[in-house]
């Protein structure tokens, strides 16, 4: 016990200090993989930094596995459950987040995330199938993804098509089993869209509340009078309920099943998993249906955007002429959101912060829309999400100027 | 005494329409007018003779539906004499109900209807049975059972006449001429300069001030429109006052509405002068008009509406315009024994017994209580409450019938009010006949039986949970003489069954206990909400009857016809886009089930369409809740029927084009004044469609900015230094003594970045993380014949040998050399000999502590040697240089 003592003794830290190449790569490293680049990949840095090549060096430390075996997945593993906890185990969203990031051959548009049908797993040898993940909740076997993380296996995982492992129309992360078991479990479906919306257009739902939008699609589970005062409604639940209501109806055949009881009350054994029943509307989206008679009842899985009109159009949908969009289900959906301007610059805002370890202040908004621009642009990174980590991180890579 | 019972249909028939005749013959026209309740009865010897006070002196508004005017040629031109029921059953009258009201028909229909006075076509009706029974038979002598065949005649009158037609005849629609939008004229938001000096105010001051203002002598009673303060006077006079008209036009009785009423009622002996004097009420009431109209004129303001491209309906207003539909009866109240409605006609601090069930049973206010304009109660704290004797009823009647209901519509004001008392029949906490309360998300009923103790037994479990919810419900509980309690939340049966306590009867019961409305009779437990209607049974209600009230619903529900006939040449006459509409609450307004439907019978042919209706209230747009802009594409459960509108196109062959099936709510904005219009996108070849604007998407960025100075230092968080120190030791992170340690430290690592979180605690678990990597390092190389990692250093040496020489620098360059990735010292790094000199002290350090191995309790020289290189490597790497990115 006598060293222990010791061990706050040294603690080395400077700053203030103009760096050099050399301390420009070991921060670039660091910051992107949380360990110190070894004397050869630093001294290959250095060279690339020489070169004004910033971005290749950071390029060059994302090739260690920390990368994602840390970084990327603690930057997603908040997202995948309303505690935003990151240290839940590594699951099928966290995983195909980095599969994303990861890919390379072919590179794969960020967007898809949110409709496109992948998901991340690991093909190596003698890691246990995908569909363990239906796990019970007092089951502790290991599943395939808890085994990745346990064996060190994270690099390995890759992208293959959803509809290998499941038979649920796939939707990117949101038809993921971590996603389910988080955002459809239970409820009304909403969480699925409010959390998806916070983690990947940076906005809550108090950030989108605009009560001048139609109350003709809310739900009839929301109270007019809450309380026995309508002011209440007409200034603060029709500002979200308006617009979020009809664009979660797309999850209306979604659910996550966990019921012990089938509606007559007789025991059943739930599956644990994802379900879709096309064409049913979930018996959640008419939950409290008494509540308010006259509210609107889900017949189908149509969704529409409301908040195309009005002060929320300076989210940036696409094609911004077009009032009045909709679709069914949550694979449209899903390019609704991931066509936004709020999309990119969330998650360049995110990257920003996570390689940066701080939020952009004003000095930054050039640096900001110059990664947004290139993070769209189709001929410069074409909505790919690694460069734009290694933007973030050439842009960083010196202290700021002492106040 | 012979009952109407005992008398045959055909002879009480015949009473009634020989009655009739003689009555018709003698009534005006079917609007507005004086008439006369005609000579009386000559075949009746008992009729009193006539008086001045038989004439019915009406100047209100025509009825406004065929059924309204059916009844007051009926029913109400034989009741409504003074010498009859005109004197006690009028607005403001000792009568519980105002079926007679003499200042508006309309009024007077609503309430007979409210009150199911008339009962069903060819049942008795129970107005005549009131009067069967010994209330206030007119007619000389013991002839209660006379009267009562004269009322039951007339009701059948009623009934007897050719029923309606279609479904818009049922529902009573008439015409509605409505107002153009240009003419529409508003109160102020605010009290206009002079209004403090106005008559209007000056009288309120002088004769209501002891309790319609926030600090009455005699009470507090809000509407307060004679608070010292102009500014909530004048708010509370908006929302009492409708204005037909401005200026010159005024019509003298809608305009003066209640205020002039309650004067000429001689309301809570409001009439003046005052002593020394006598109180004149028709005096008082003509000066009080008087300055209604004054207040009309002065105090309104003309709306602009110069955008001549609005396409809008005419405005219409609730009370003058609104129909009370006559399908909206048939509540099933054949058992009631008490009931209590809250009427918004009802004044003061008592809220009616209206059962008609002897005795009334009124409730008294004890406590912060307010009337509620929707009709109800609002209860902030304290109760309303009966007297014991007149609680007695429900003892009396529930001993004899062995069951029971409780029938009320609430509005709890949260969910996390526990173990209220909404209605309970008591004499103190806990010893109680029933209680029926709120405990967070569940209604409890408590109910005293043979089979329970004094407190009503065990909770009655909710399935599913959460059925009570802060918003209007319905709640209905049961106790059934076979299966004990039942409760129901808007008709759904949410109490599993079956009762704990199982059924008893009610021989523990006391007839001393009172009946609490809000609290315990104690004053505990109290429950916040609104009660908007509550009635007892001494029936079990049947599921069936349960969902028919359900149906029906609480409050006054009128439809409200927008005229759009004059909008495009399209449209045929006598066209409307009918509304849904009732007061919601105090804030707002239910609009509900849109339809079209024209009243003129020869419309054929006519097509037209619809798109983008909005609702309007005094001249505004309403902001929030409009709930119709999507049509025709959306708001509709249904594929769309109604647009466009086109005669073929109708829904059930009643004229009746239904919109869309959903409701929403619009926010109140001055009360009895509100006057509503309908704009639209598109009606017929009329077009004003309404675009928002874009905004500009290249400013979401400055979304992102936050202005806070950043701090550009950051730590490694649990994984990254996790993985820092794997690739420093060269020892995997699955080792298994690596992930137990892991495991265990985990939570305890820095979870952000931000150096400022930075706490002592973390750093003890980046120091115990290193350790286990260094010993594990230390471990494994020591067991080499030759080390790897420390390739010179003899770790077989005894302490003092390994660390002499070279041996420390043995140790503590590979060390550095990775920590530091180079040895070339860099700008933000501590300097390699720095280090090294720091490291090297600490070995001295540790040797000097221990050179005879006398601190090594375990044993061997070497595992000293190890110990000590291992002390030296988690120094090096459990630190800043490692932690800090």
């Amino acid at each position: 016990m006598k060293t222990a003592c010791l061990f706050s003794t040294l603690f080395f830290i400077s700053s203030g200090v103009h760096a050099g190449p050399t301390e420009q790569a070991k921060r670039i490293h660091e910051r992107l993989t949380g360990v110190i680049p070894s004397e050869s990949v630093l001294a290959d840095m250095v060279t690339l930094l020489e070169g004004e090549d910033g971005e290749g060096a950071a390029m060059l430390a994302m090739e260690h596995k920390a990368f994602y075996s840390a970084t990327i997945k603690n930057w997603a593993a908040p997202w995948t459950n309303r505690e935003q906890d990151v240290f839940v185990p590594l699951n099928d969203y966290t995983a195909t987040i980095i599969a994303y990031v990861k890919a390379e051959s072919p590179t794969r548009d960020f967007r898809e995330i949110l409709y496109g049908n992948q998901i991340g797993y690991s093909p190596a040898a003698g890691v246990p199938a995908y569909l363990t993940v239906r796990k019970a909740p007092d089951d502790d076997t290991e599943d395939h993804y808890q085994y990745l993380e346990r064996n060190d296996l994270i690099d390995t995982i890759v992208l293959q098509p959803q509809s290998n492992v499941s038979s649920v129309p796939p939707a990117g992360i949101m038809t993921t089993h971590a996603a389910a078991k988080a955002f459809f479990i239970d409820g009304t479906n909403r969480a699925m869209l409010r959390y998806t919306m916070l983690n990947h257009m940076c906005r809550d739902l108090e950030q989108v509340h605009d009560t001048s939008r139609p109350a003709d699609r809310i739900r009839q589970d929301v109270s007019r009078s809450p309380g026995g005062d309508s002011s209440e409604f007409l200034t603060g639940c029709v500002g979200c309920h308006s617009g979020m209501d009809p664009l979660a109806q797309a999850f209306a055949y979604y659910d996550y099943d966990n019921d012990l009881e089938d509606e007559n009350d007789v025991a059943r054994t739930p599956s644990y998993s994802i379900v879709h029943t096309q064409g049913q509307v979930n018996s959640k989206y008419s939950v409290n249906n008494t509540t308010f008679a006259y509210g609107f009842v889900t017949t189908n899985d149509r969704w529409d955007n409301y908040w195309r009109a009005g002060p929320n159009s300076v989210i940036g949908w696409s094609n911004p002429s077009e009032r009045e969009v909709g679709g069914n289900g949550a694979e449209s959906v899903g390019r609704e959101l991931a066509n936004s301007e709020a999309f990119a610059v969330c998650q360049v805002e995110k990257v920003f912060k996570n390689v940066c370890l701080r939020d952009p202040t004003v000095n930054d908004e050039t640096q900001l829309r110059s990664m947004v621009s290139n993070f769209k642009s189709s001929s410069v990174h074409d909505y790919r999400i690694k460069p734009v980590f290694a933007e973030a991180a050439d842009y960083c890579k010196d202290p700021l100027p002492l106040l | 005494m012979l009952s109407l019972n005992q008398l045959s249909a055909p002879a009480a028939k015949i009473i009634g329409s020989v009655l009739l005749t003689t009555l018709l013959s003698a009534c005006g026209g079917s609007s507005g007018g004086s008439i006369s309740a005609g000579t009386p009865n000559a075949s009746n010897e008992n009729e009193p003779t006539s008086t001045a006070s038989d004439t019915i002196n009406y100047d209100g508004p025509a009825a406004r539906s065929d059924l309204a005017q059916r009844y007051r040629s009926e029913v109400w031109a034989n009741l409504a004499r003074e010498t009859r029921c005109g004197t006690c059953h009028v607005v403001g009258g000792e009568g519980t109900t105002a079926f007679a009201d003499t200042s508006d028909i309309n009024v007077a229909y609503s309430q007979a209807l409210s009150r199911t006075l008339l009962g069903t076509s060819g049942g008795e009706s129970p107005l005549a049975a009131k009067v069967g029974g010994g209330h206030q038979c007119w007619l000389t002598g013991d002839n209660d059972d006379l009267c009562a065949s004269q009322v039951q005649g007339w009701v059948d009158a009623y009934f007897s006449t050719e029923g309606p037609q279609t479904f818009l005849e049922t529902l009573g629609l008439a015409s509605v001429a409505g107002q153009d939008l240009s003419s529409i004229r508003v109160f102020y938001d605010e009290a206009p300069a002079g209004f403090d000096s106005s008559a209007l105010y000056g009288l309120t001051r002088q004769y209501c001030v002891d309790c319609h203002s926030e600090d009455g002598v005699v009470r507090q009673q809000s509407p307060y429109f004679a608070d010292a303060s102009p500014d909530v006077a004048y708010n509370a006079l908006r929302s009492v006052i409708v204005v037909s008209d401005a200026g010159a036009g005024v019509n003298a009785a809608s305009a003066s509405s209640n205020l002039t009423r309650q004067v000429a009622s001689n309301h809570n002996g409001v009439c003046w002068p005052r002593s020394p004097g006598t109180p004149n009420c028709s005096a008082s009431a003509s000066e009080m008009h008087s300055a209604v109209v004054g207040f009309i004129g002065d105090e309104l303001e003309l709306l602009d509406f110069s955008d001549a491209n609005l396409v809008a309906s005419k405005t219409v207003n609730l009370d003058e315009d609104g129909i009370v539909p006559e399908s909206g009866q048939g509540r099933v109240e054949t058992n009631v024994i008490a009931k209590w409605e809250f009427s918004t006609l009802e004044t003061g601090s008592v809220a009616q017994d209206t059962s008609n069930r002897e005795p009334d049973m009124p409730l008294t206010f004890a406590g912060n209580i307010e009337r509620l304009g929707s009709g109800g109660v609002r209860i902030n704290s304290g109760r309303l409450q009966a007297r014991v004797d007149d609680s007695a009823k429900l003892y009396d009647r529930i001993s004899a019938s062995g069951e029971y209901t409780i029938e009320a519509w609430v509005v709890p004001l949260n969910v996390t009010q526990e173990d209220a008392r909404i209605v309970t029949y008591a004499g103190d906490e806990m010893n109680r006949n029933f209680m029926l309360g709120q405990n967070l998300y569940d209604y409890d009923f408590y109910a005293r039986s043979s089979t329970t103790d004094a407190s009503g037994g065990m909770p009655v479990a909710m399935d599913p949970d959460e059925a009570a919810q802060a918003t209007l419900q319905y709640v209905v509980a049961t106790y059934s003489a076979t299966e004990g309690r039942k409760v129901y939340v808007n008709g759904a049966l949410v109490s599993v069954t079956p009762d704990p306590d199982g059924a008893g009867t009610f021989g523990s019961w006391s007839r001393n206990f009172v009946l609490a409305v809000g609290s315990s009779v104690t004053d505990e437990y109290q429950w916040q909400g609104s009660v908007r209607f509550l009635a007892i049974h001494d029936r079990e209600m049947q599921p069936a009857d349960i969902v028919t009230n359900y149906d029906i619903g609480v409050g006054t529900k009128y439809y409200l016809l927008f005229p759009i006939s004059d909008i495009d040449p399209l449209i045929p006459d006598e066209s409307y886009i009918v509304l849904q509409v009732e007061k919601f609450d105090d804030t707002g307004y239910l609009f509900n089930e849109p339809f079209f439907a024209t009243l003129d019978g020869n419309a054929t042919g006519y097509s037209f369409d619809l798109e983008g209706m909005r609702i309007g209230i005094n001249g505004q747009i309403a902001t929030a809740g409009q709930a119709y802009i999507r049509l025709p594409e959306y708001g509709t459960r249904e594929p769309m029927v109604g647009v466009p509108i086109n005669a073929s196109r109708v829904t059930d062959g009643s004229g009746r084009q239904i919109l869309s099936v959903v409701g929403t709510v619009i926010a109140l904005d001055q009360g009895s004044a509100d006057r509503f219009f309908l704009s639209f996108d598109r009606l017929g070849n009329r077009e004003n469609v309404i675009v928002e604007g874009v905004l500009d998407a290249s400013e979401f960025v400055g979304a992102a900015i936050v202005g806070a100075g950043p701090a550009d230092v950051g730590i490694k968080t649990f994984d990254e230094i996790n993985e820092a120190l794997s690739s420093l030791t060269g020892i995997n992170k699955t080792n298994v003594n690596v992930t137990t340690t892991f495991a265990t430290v985990r939570k305890q690592l820095p979870v952000n970045a931000g150096l400022e979180s930075f706490a002592a605690s973390q750093q003890m678990a980046v120091a115990q993380l290193a350790v286990l990597y260094c010993k594990e390092l230390v471990d494994q190389e020591s067991a080499l014949a030759s080390s790897v990692y420390f390739p010179d250093f003899n770790f077989d040496a005894t302490p003092t040998t390994a660390f002499a020489g070279g041996g420390r620098d043995q140790i503590i360059s590979p060390l550095l050399d990775r920590l530091l990735a180079n040895t070339t010292q860099s700008a933000d790094q501590v300097a390699f000999a720095d280090a090294q000199t720091e490291l090297d002290g600490l070995i001295t350090t540790l040797l000097g502590n221990c050179s005879d191995n006398s601190c090594v309790p375990q044993g061997t020289t070497s595992s000293r040697v190890n110990n000590i290189v291992t002390a030296t490597c988690a120094t090096a790497y459990a630190n800043g240089m490692m932690l800090i990115q």
